[in-house]
This record gives structure tokens, C-alpha cells and sequence, in this order.
């Protein structure tokens, strides 16, 4: 088994260039697994018949202005 | 699109009946569309029929998760909408105001966010919008 102690001492002996490669290789690997999208919002029942509210005034309000 | 399926009578509903005539494109996201489905459960299943029909006006591009610029936003659930809408839109139109809340009415790297009845407002104001 590897451990994360065998991958540092390693990558202590990789030179300069390599160490760069891998780093550039950790970043892709990191970027790519936070890239998965988070669960949808579900919003409460409140918070939405608000928003029904508010849109509907909004477009009264819009009329209004004709 | 909760509130544009959900109320025939609010804004939202408004930019969809008027997005053909005034050659506005709607465009979102399956991020979005996953959440509007999801929402859309708690209302009568009236709303979730006229989600069907106002989805097809919808161009639908990809998710955008990550983008190369800093982004100080707290929600990490909204990080979708905000970027997806930063990447293929000028405009990102939300009735969230508690997750948007610092940056509805303003921008965000050019974007524009406002609700759909400022939409509404700000294009009857440039008299581009005679009847609503």
C-alpha cells in the first residue's frame, strides 16, 4: 500500500519540472471532483408562495405603468 | 420558471407569454430545470403541466460548475444558476431574494440580475414593451 507519506517523500525526489507536472496533475484531479453540481435547492412552501406573491404584485405593478 | 408555471398571473408567466413577440431568448440550465421539477411537486399538478409546455420555449445550455474568475458568493446551491447564466446570458432574471439578496439589482462580471417584474419594468420604461 501507498501512503501519503511515500507519495511526499517521492515527490520530494521528482525535479523541479516533474514537481510542477504533478502539481498542475493535482490541481486537474481537484478541479475536476469539486465539479460535480450540488443537490438542487428545495425550497420551502413558504418561501415560493412568497415569491408567487411578489411576482404578482410585480406584474400589477407593471400594468399600472400603462 | 416555479413561478411562471406555478401563477398565470405574475411576471414570471409575463416574460414567457412575451419572450416570442419581443424576440427575448430564454435560456437555462439542467441544474435549473432539476430544481424547477423538483420544486414544482409541492404545487398541484396543474403547475407541473405548464411547466411541460413552458420548458419547450426554453433553450437549454450546459451546466457551468466552475468559473476562472473569483466569486465571493455564500450559497453554493445557487453557484450553478449564477454561472450558468454568467457563461449564456445577459441577464439572469430570480425571485430568490434571500440567496441573492447582495447582488439582486446589480452585476456580477457584467450579469445583470433582477427580478422578472424589474425585467418587465425596465423594458416598458425603454418603451419596448406596450402591453403586458
Amino acid at each position: 500500500m501507498v501512503t501519503l507519506a511515500d507519495i511526499e517523500a517521492a515527490a520530494v525526489s521528482l525535479s523541479p519540472a516533474e514537481k510542477q507536472e504533478l502539481m498542475l496533475f493535482l490541481a486537474s484531479r481537484l478541479r475536476a471532483e469539486g465539479a460535480m453540481p450540488p443537490e438542487p435547492h428545495v425550497f420551502s412552501a413558504d418561501e415560493m408562495s412568497r415569491w408567487i406573491e411578489e411576482d404578482e404584485a410585480d406584474l400589477r405593478r407593471v400594468r399600472e405603468q400603462q | 420558471m416555479i413561478a411562471g408555471a406555478a401563477s398565470a398571473e405574475g411576471a414570471s408567466r409575463a416574460v414567457f407569454r412575451l419572450a416570442e413577440s419581443h424576440l427575448w431568448r430564454l435560456v437555462t440550465t439542467p441544474y435549473a430545470i432539476t430544481e424547477t421539477v423538483r420544486n414544482l411537486a409541492e404545487f398541484p399538478p396543474q403547475a407541473t403541466a405548464t411547466w411541460l409546455q413552458l420548458r419547450s420555449q426554453l433553450l437549454i445550455v450546459d451546466d457551468v460548475l466552475t468559473i476562472d474568475k473569483p466569486a465571493v458568493f455564500p450559497v453554493e446551491k445557487d453557484r450553478p444558476i449564477l454561472f450558468g447564466a454568467l457563461a449564456s446570458a445577459d441577464v439572469l432574471l430570480t425571485l430568490d431574494r434571500v440567496d441573492f439578496r447582495r447582488v439582486i439589482g446589480s452585476r456580477f462580471y457584467g450579469l445583470e440580475i433582477i427580478t422578472p417584474g424589474m425585467w418587465l419594468s425596465r423594458e416598458r420604461e425603454a418603451g419596448r414593451l406596450d402591453r403586458v
